[in-house]
């Protein structure tokens, strides 16, 4: 196995060279890992997102957060020197999805251990600490590769992720950071009393995939087929024509982890805008936030009920009956218990949100 | 799952390595992807084909493929122009998981089907060839 440890490298370099290696491999080639640290951060959309709809795209170009598409598929991510990119480069590979994940995940899960983080695989593709997750992985097939990717997370800035998103609202905003909070982690802080350097690190993981695909590894450079590549790809992955191309794909919800997702939901009362933001893990609301410009009495009667959801470990599905029973025990007035339940069946899109933000304050 | 599970239809001309098939269809050629394709990725989540009037050479990447955990391309097995798109896999990308052979993705004008067609296995011998493949690599196709 050739490793190529790129070190730390311009943004668009960082995201180019994996590409370049894996269009340029031979079926027959022996495999490469790529190591690249980029020197600043930037945003990559998955291969399938609408960028505009995804990304906060004003604030980036404001914050000189340049903005990538990548040929791999899965979610926005935010990319920058505190996390170490590894990519694995299997030429003529041709695994199951599942078997790919299966059988490749326990080299960094046992890189981590060595560190001496309590890291477990969380299937299909999670490296998690406990609950919480340290670092997602990606597959794709490039030409004739099939690479395999991830990263060795020192730390992560949650408030940049959080605004470089396209979020609908200040409130859901919040509500991301805490839920990246609570279902993230990362090495620094797995390891607070001091964290390996980003050559040991890199180390250390490719000892445990040369060790598990077993195969030695040997340092190389890059070669110049694809030093050549490398650089078309770093001019059309962060392409405008190429980022926001309308390829048009969204699924409902902000992905937080495997499982885990936020909403935000809105509905136009007869008396007013409720809105619903709620977090969903294995389709189970978790934790739920109740606000808008409606009026409800009791005055209390909104926060009970935002409590009674969140203790009551329900799907969208139970909440009809929930509510209504809620509602007619507390002798709730001014809203329906069916437009509150309305809200959360109404998921609004990004756009429909951001629409209707704008003067609508928390009820009661 | 066992590997014979796969459904190989000897009807269809195929690109065992790309796992790709084509039909002559009058004058049109009809390409899809395979049974252990959709087995190898999983449940599709995303299916963009290129628009009818493109020219591509064989080999070139027709459509792009998003399962839950991996992106890929799909190559087109002959050289020609697009002529017809199938809507129904990019409105219903897991059609390709439920019917890999009939939810076909496009249908193209060959530039020499005679010559790009020998490049391809077909018939019971090509049924054969691509079983060994599927034997060798362990592919199940999850039906």
């Amino acid at each position: 196995m050739r490793v190529v440890n790129l070190g730390t490298v311009s943004v668009p370099r960082s995201l180019a060279v994996f590409h370049a290696v894996a269009q340029e491999a031979a079926p027959s080639d022996e495999m490469t890992l790529v190591f690249a640290r980029p020197a600043e951060a930037f945003v990559s959309v998955g291969y399938h997102q609408l960028a505009s709809r995804e990304l906060n795209v004003p604030y980036c170009r404001s914050h000189n957060i340049p903005i990538a598409r990548r040929l791999v598929g899965g979610g926005a991510v935010l990319l920058d020197h505190n996390q170490v990119f590894w990519h694995l480069i299997m030429p003529g590979a041709h695994a199951s999805v599942k078997d790919l994940y299966q059988a490749l995940l326990p080299a960094p899960v046992a890189a981590y251990q060595r560190m001496g983080i309590n890291a477990a695989i969380r299937p299909l593709n999670d490296i998690v600490v406990g609950s919480r997750k340290i670092g997602g992985t990606g597959a794709a097939t490039i030409a004739h590769s099939l690479i395999f990717v991830g990263s060795l997370m020192y730390d992560f800035d949650r408030e940049l992720m959080a605004h470089v998103l396209n979020v609908p609202s200040e409130k859901f905003r919040d509500k991301t950071v805490q839920a990246m909070r609570d279902y993230m982690t990362t090495m620094t802080e797995q390891l607070p009393q001091g964290v390996p350097s980003a050559e040991e690190a890199i180390d250390i993981l490719s000892q445990e995939f040369a060790n598990m695909l077993d195969t030695p590894a040997h340092y190389e450079d890059l070669r110049e087929n694809e030093e050549e590549a490398a650089k078309q790809f770093a001019v059309q992955l962060f392409d405008p024509d190429f980022v926001f191309q309308n390829e048009g794909w969204t699924v409902p919800g902000t992905k937080i982890t495997g499982d885990v997702y936020l909403y935000e939901g809105l509905y136009k009362a007869p008396t007013g805008l409720v809105r619903a933001i709620w977090r969903e893990r294995e389709g189970l609301i978790e934790s739920a936030w109740l606000g808008g410009d409606f009026l409800i009495e009791p005055a209390q009667a909104l926060q009970a009920l935002q409590d009674a959801i969140n203790q009551a470990s329900l799907s969208v599905q139970d909440l009809p009956d929930f509510v209504e029973r809620l509602f007619r025990e507390g002798k709730v007035k001014g809203i329906a218990a069916d437009d509150i339940v309305q809200a959360f069946l109404h998921r609004a899109n990004l756009e429909e949100a951001a629409m209707a933000e704008g003067g609508t304050q928390r009820g009661a | 799952m066992a590997e014979s599970e796969c459904i190989i239809p000897e009807d269809r001309y195929y690109w065992i390595e790309k796992h790709v098939w084509a039909r002559p269809l009058g004058d049109l050629v009809e390409v899809g992807i395979t049974d252990p394709a959709q087995g190898l990725a999983g449940k599709m989540l995303v299916c963009r084909i290129k628009r009818a009037g493109r020219e591509l050479k064989r080999g070139a990447s027709a459509a792009t493929l998003e399962s839950g955990k991996w992106v890929g391309g799909v190559s087109t097995p002959l050289s020609g122009v697009i002529k017809e798109v199938n809507d129904v896999p990019e409105k219903d990308p897991e059609a390709l998981n439920r019917d890999p052979y009939g939810a076909w993705l496009f249908r193209m004008a060959p530039s020499n089907w005679a010559e790009d067609a020998k490049e391809l296995v077909t018939g019971s011998q090509g049924v054969q060839e691509y079983r060994e493949k599927i034997a060798q690599d362990g592919i199940r196709c999850g039906h």
